[in-house]
């Protein structure tokens, strides 16, 4: 049999599977109606895929790295969010909330299922450079460590809840500030004000605890 | 090129990684000897496999063309074929790409990507023509090819030089020492090297080997009576195959044209504003691979957008617009020259038009 016959008997005539409606916005129009990256990506267009990959990559390698540790599998995991993403574009509402958020929860949720799959699994993979310690164990460092995160963590205690939670949002979990605002609707200036003003306390607060203990506050 | 198709494109290409990672879980699920038979590298080669076929996917469908991914697959068949790697593993690997597929893309991009791929194993299925048209057979300069081969294949890089320099001094033109002696020495090495008779070094050598001869029949360029009009060679970014454009610049500098050889990989933003500022009559894109189409169609819709430099004729080669007819036509190009020559005769034609 002819080979050319077989591939052509593939049917991509007919209405375009792509897009059953046949129905398309020219590149640019959907800027001009104001659309958010994923909703342009729902209407097909081309630029917002890589748009999208750009805007909310950092994300979700941050979300990713925070959850599965490890450098290599957190790079596979963030393919993994954006196949979810790709497949759940056209459910996001912006009445609802924000994008950041949508990509967030969108993110989080197939992190957690792929930490639960990989528990399942046998490890059997090497252990990485990065996560090795560069020294051998030191006792006495390790005990400085631990007194340095426990006043870190009396200083924390010490400042104004909303600090605290915004604080422990953007440094401890690494989270965006716009998505910290979305979270806890705060507005951004407001996040961004308990941020600043929070690590001024926080380093005041750190300078008292080292002058009670006597030690360098670096 | 058709923007849905190209969204689609995009969308199979962020996530290659992903789903090798997937297809490469299933296929090892069903061959639990993988690290036996293809030794402790086994994953990340066979994932490093999957993802180039994910990215020739993503081309055939920005394409719309099933037939690009069939002899992307063919090629592979044959070249694991010529290595000693089964048949299964490779239908296998398809397969279990193709079922990660149907589960994981979108709704919409799934129904496209899973017909080219049920195309391609159909087409595996059906024996093949092995008598593909032979350069070197038909040459007319068959003896002279096969020596300046034997040359390159010894490692013998001064051979080949003097072979070649005696054709000159037989007063064989240059034009005729590309096109019948140095295309399909090329033609060959680059079957060799498929078939697993030679490795990346040999082929490396030949290309280098190659390169230099061509430098030194420079001195004997003896060009037409000027035609006062102006050519631009250059490639897609990324893609990193000189010796056919040069051919093709240098031919049209013996037919009398005024040429500038950009070389390969020239980034879109330089060549754009090379354009701007040169006004040529005629850009010549050479192609060598299927997964640089999609660029090279942006590269023209580019230059076509472009309000100073959108009315430049562009003329576009390469191996894959050789089995897959009417490519060039959905890249916006003005034009396909299957042969350096027929690039000249084309070239003169469209700016004459």
């Amino acid at each position: 049999m002819d080979r050319s016959a077989i591939i052509y008997t593939v049917d991509i005539a007919g209405p375009d599977p792509l897009n059953p409606s046949g129905h398309r916005l020219l590149l640019g129009q959907e800027k001009s109606l104001g659309k958010t990256l994923l909703q342009r990506v729902a209407a097909g267009e081309t630029a917002a895929v890589a748009a999208c990959v750009d805007t909310y990559g950092g994300l979700i390698w941050s979300l990713a790295r925070r959850f599965l540790g490890r450098a290599s599998e957190a790079e596979d995991a963030v393919q993994e969010v954006f196949i979810e993403l790709w497949k759940n574009a056209q459910r996001f509402d912006p009445s609802v909330g924000s994008e950041t958020t949508f990509v967030a929860m969108i993110a989080r949720r197939r992190l957690i299922d792929r930490r639960r799959r990989d528990s399942r699994r046998p490890v059997n993979e090497n252990i990485e450079i990065e996560n090795l310690p560069l020294t051998a164990p030191d006792e006495l460092r390790n005990v400085e460590i631990k007194d340095e995160a426990a006043q870190a963590a009396t200083a924390l205690n010490r400042l104004k809840p909303d600090q605290q939670r915004v604080l422990k949002l953007a440094v401890c979990q690494g989270w965006p500030h716009q998505v910290i605002a979305d979270q806890l609707g705060l507005p951004l200036g407001t996040v961004k004000t308990h941020v600043r003003r929070g690590l001024i306390k926080l380093r005041e607060e750190l300078k008292v605890l080292k002058n009670e203990s006597g030690k360098e506050v670096v | 090129m058709d923007q849905t198709a190209k969204q689609a494109s995009f969308i199979i290409d962020s996530v290659t990684k992903a789903v090798a990672n997937w297809t490469v879980d299933e296929h090892a699920g069903l061959n639990p000897d993988m690290p036996d038979r293809y030794g402790s590298n086994w994953r990340v080669d066979w994932i490093g496999h999957t993802m180039g076929l994910l990215h020739m996917l993503a081309q055939s469908v920005a394409m719309r063309s099933p037939e690009l991914f069939s002899h992307s697959l063919r090629w592979t068949h044959d070249s694991f074929e010529a290595r000693g790697i089964r048949e299964s593993d490779l239908l296998q690997n398809a397969n279990a790409m193709r079922e990660v597929l149907s589960k994981e893309l979108p709704p919409p991009v799934d129904k496209t990507a899973l017909a080219i791929v049920d195309a391609a194993l159909e087409s595996l299925r059906v024996k093949q023509d092995d008598s593909a048209y032979d350069s070197i057979e038909n040459s007319k300069e068959k003896e002279t090819v096969l020596t300046y081969l034997a040359a390159i294949l010894e490692s013998n890089g001064a051979a080949a030089e003097s072979i070649i320099m005696s054709a000159v001094e037989r007063g064989v033109p240059v034009a005729a020492i590309y096109e019948n002696i140095l295309s399909p020495a090329q033609a060959r090495l680059g079957q060799m090297w498929h078939r697993g008779e030679i490795s990346v070094a040999d082929e490396h050598f030949g290309s280098a080997t190659t390169q230099a001869v061509m430098s030194r029949l420079r001195p004997h360029f003896k060009p037409a009576s000027a035609r006062h009009k102006l050519m631009v060679g250059t490639s897609t970014p990324g893609d990193l195959h000189e010796i056919g454009l040069r051919m093709v610049v240098d031919l049209f500098e013996l037919d009398g044209w005024n040429v500038v050889y950009l070389g390969a990989n020239t980034p879109v933003a330089d060549l754009i504003e090379f354009l701007e500022r040169r006004s040529p009559d005629l850009l010549a894109l050479s192609i060598s691979t299927a997964l640089m189409l999609r660029d090279a169609g942006e590269l023209i819709e580019r230059i076509r957008e472009n309000e100073k430099i959108g009315s430049t004729k562009v003329l576009i080669g390469g191996p894959p617009f050789r089995f897959v007819d009417g490519l060039w036509r959905q890249l916006g190009a003005d034009g396909c020259a299957s042969s350096a020559t027929q690039a000249i005769e084309l070239g003169n034609q469209i700016v004459a038009s």
